[in-house]
């Protein structure tokens, strides 16, 4: 409780801030005769709360709807007896949280609607997060289902284009449709409340799925090489800064990247690379420039650059890497320039 | 997948252990040149396909108060369906799937390797009655895992081999099809009548997306299909998750997406009747796709006269499905767990059978069709999407009722 011995201290406390100096002071009494000497615009304790509202004794509309609103909290909080005004409370909490957050989703085309059938059973489209509000109409569901075909149009639209799909929910589906002619295709579906849209699975896939099942799948489908070759023509571009300054392991790794690489641009830096390392190798790898020359007038398949890789693997270009002494970009721009001089000559 | 494909060798390689021995003990009794026979020959094994319906005819014969025909012939249409002659055709349409691949862990427990009509019995039984697969297996003097091997075995088989039986038909047969829908229900270019239901399944709850989840809180599996003046299924759609609606289950489906683009269903275009089906009130209206007025709409004579004649031509599809489900019982009965992958290709197999029944001049029992709606517990939900070809074309439909009347 409050106090039940009285002190100097305390009474001083007390009249500081207005209470009144009565040593039968009880909680009840206390709440009933503080809140009344609180004025709330210049109160610094908001915590003091009263049950019982004593209206009469104001006649600051301000100070009163300020005291309903803490007494209605308190009240709502400690379930102190009833509360007046309890619109506010509700309109109050209505304004935190939806009703119905499915309402919200935006309708562009007046000309879909839905309405059930079933009139004397409302049915909800099913798997909302939170269970539908049983004091909805019917009307309210057609509304809905309304508003469900609505965003299948918007949908459509959206697919085509770009969609965060962090806020859909994602299902693999395996579909059977005879229309289609191959039958049988797996898709991903998302799903975010009324919105479904429809994914490619074998893109999305990638994302999701596990490490086996994507090297699988793209070794089936030759996907890994093209997407290596694509990774390679884009370093290309911006790989003669990347060039010099790297160390041998780099330039393995890099190698490795390359022997795959669909940019003759590079290739030829390589290949002029290796040539100015060993006089050794020279023949070869101007025989191996000229065969991979030919193959790459001829098409660039991913075929054709597995075996050029092979070649480079097996032939005597790898010793000649190796000799390239860790030098600086100057260095190598020098051995270039010197190679492109021999190849000249 | 492939872990699962592990499994199953792995339980095939020690069913085969095990039947091994139990085949050396049991060899004396049974001639082994008949099983041999059985195992690898076509048309010369008709002693012991013979034998194996003798077999369980003779454990699964009529008893007092049970519903199996005393004819043996009815019976056999009461397990599997079908007549003999379908079943042989059937067999042979599967039957170099399934002997090429010699079922080498398949052994029955009388030592005997499975013969192809005998793994299509299995099949068949096992999707006629929806009973499991140890009861199935017991049936047939076989184990569980020898029913689910042999089952996904005939419906792979099925699904490549007799896709022929479900197409979306040429010219002349759709018609054919035109003129008996304008016979019976003096609906001119009427193609057929589109219709969808729910396969209801269990799923365990951990990992289970809320997508499968239908309005009635089943975990479900969609079935489009649209179909003939017989019921026949000239289009399905499957594999779709429960939770999604009718009109954005066909909006997904390939068939509107050929509709849309003027590729099916495009003949008489210009005409006042251009091509067309029927759907319930759960389809969007479209030049294509009729629907019936809405009660409160149908204010008029004619508008619910046009309903009545509306719903017997959509008829034959809530019937086709009513048959499908009480045919293939697994589709009827809640499927516990099935792989979501392989449960699409299920659903299609049942169909190519309903289809390969009607196309072999066999007729369904009434009796074996469901006594009540093939999608009970299911509200349909009208669907007020509306297009003005659509709504002109069922004005035109209304008037040319009205005068043939």
């Amino acid at each position: 409780m409050l106090c039940s011995k009285s002190s100097k201290w305390l009474n001083r406390l007390r009249s500081s801030r207005g209470f009144p100096d009565s040593d039968n002071i009880n909680l009840e009494h206390f709440l009933s005769n503080s809140l009344d000497k609180i004025d709330p615009q210049t109160s610094t304790d908001p915590s003091l709360p009263d049950k019982r509202p004593k209206l009469d004794k104001r006649d600051d509309s301000g100070a009163i709807q300020g005291r309903e609103v803490m007494n209605n909290v308190l009240s709502e909080l400690f379930q102190m007896g009833e509360f007046q005004d309890l619109s506010r409370i509700k309109r109050k909490k209505s304004c935190r949280k939806q009703q119905c957050p499915r309402i919200c989703i935006v309708s562009t085309n007046s000309n879909v609607q839905n309405v059930p059938v079933g009139k004397d059973r409302v049915s909800s489209p099913p798997p909302s997060p939170s269970p539908f509000p049983l004091t909805l109409s019917n009307r309210r569901t057609a509304k809905e289902v309304n508003r469900e075909l609505t965003v299948t149009g918007h949908v459509e639209e959206e697919e085509k284009g770009h969609w965060d799909l962090t806020a859909y929910s994602q299902t693999e589906v395996t579909v059977i449709d005879t229309s289609v002619p191959s039958w049988k295709f797996e898709k991903m579906l998302y799903r975010r409340k009324n919105v479904w849209k429809v994914g490619d699975k074998k893109g999305k896939g990638l994302m999701t799925s596990d490490r086996k099942k994507r090297k699988e799948r793209l070794n089936e489908n030759g996907d890994v090489e093209k997407k290596k070759l694509k990774l390679c023509s884009s370093l290309s571009k911006s790989g003669n800064a990347e060039q010099g300054g790297e160390n041998k392991k780099k330039k393995k790794k890099k190698k490795k990247k390359l022997k795959m690489c669909n940019s003759s641009k590079y290739e030829d830096k390589e290949e002029s690379m290796a040539r100015s390392k060993s006089p050794q190798g020279h023949e070869k790898a101007k025989t191996m420039v000229a065969n991979h020359e030919k193959k790459q007038d001829n098409s660039s398949h991913v075929q054709e650059k597995s075996s050029f890789k092979k070649q480079i693997d097996g032939g005597s270009s790898v010793i000649l890497i190796k000799s390239i002494p860790t030098t600086n970009k100057k260095d190598i721009s020098g051995i270039l320039k010197s190679c492109v001089k021999s190849m000249q000559k | 997948m492939a872990p699962k494909k592990e499994k199953h060798e792995f339980a095939a390689k020690k069913i085969k252990m095990k039947k091994d021995s139990k085949m050396k003990l049991k060899k004396k009794k049974v001639p082994s040149s008949s099983s041999t026979v059985a195992a690898v020959g076509g048309s010369e094994n008709r002693g012991v396909d013979s034998d194996w319906w003798n077999c369980f005819w003779e454990k699964n014969s009529p008893i007092s108060g049970s519903m199996v025909p005393q004819d043996e012939e009815e019976g056999f249409k009461y397990f599997f369906r079908l007549s003999k002659k379908t079943f042989e055709y059937i067999c042979s349409l599967v039957r170099e799937d399934l002997i090429s691949r010699p079922p080498s862990g398949l052994i029955n427990i009388e030592g005997r390797l499975l013969s192809v009509e005998k793994q299509v019995a299995i099949a068949l039984r096992r999707l006629a009655s929806g009973e499991s697969q140890v009861s199935v297996g017991a049936s047939f003097n076989v184990g569980q895992s020898t029913v689910s091997q042999v089952t996904w075995r005939f419906i792979e088989a099925m699904e490549e081999r007799a896709r022929h039986h479900l197409k979306w038909p040429d010219n002349e047969k759709l018609q054919k099809i035109k003129s008996e829908f304008e016979r019976s229900f003096k609906l001119p270019n009427c193609c057929g009548a589109i219709d969808a239901t729910h396969i209801v399944m269990t799923l365990p709850a951990v990992q289970t997306s809320d997508d499968w989840c239908d309005q009635v809180k089943n975990y479900s599996m969609l079935v489009q299909g649209i179909v003939d003046d017989k019921s026949r299924f000239l289009d399905i759609v499957t594999g779709w998750p429960g939770g999604m609606t009718i009109p954005k289950l066909l909006k997904f489906s390939g068939f509107y997406k050929l509709c849309e683009a003027g590729e099916r269903l495009n003949g008489n275009l210009k005409s006042e009747f251009r091509e067309f089906i029927v759907g319930g009130a759960n389809y969007p209206l479209l030049p294509w796709l009729i629907t019936p007025y809405n009660e409160s709409e149908s204010e008029s004579d004619e508008m619910s006269g046009f309903n009545t004649v509306h719903e017997g031509a959509r008829s034959v599809a809530v019937r086709a499905f009513s048959q499908l489900k009480g045919s293939w019982r697994i589709l009827n009965k809640v499927m516990w767990r099935p792989d979501k992958k392989k449960l699409p290709s299920i659903i299609v197999v049942c169909c190519l059978l309903h289809n390969i029944i009607i196309d072999c001049g066999d007729f369904i029992e009434p009796d074996v069709s469901l006594s009540c709606h093939h999608d009970s517990g299911y509200v349909e939900q009208w669907c007020k999407q509306v297009d003005p070809l659509g709504r002109k074309l069922r004005e035109n439909l209304v008037t040319h009722l009205e005068n043939n009347n």
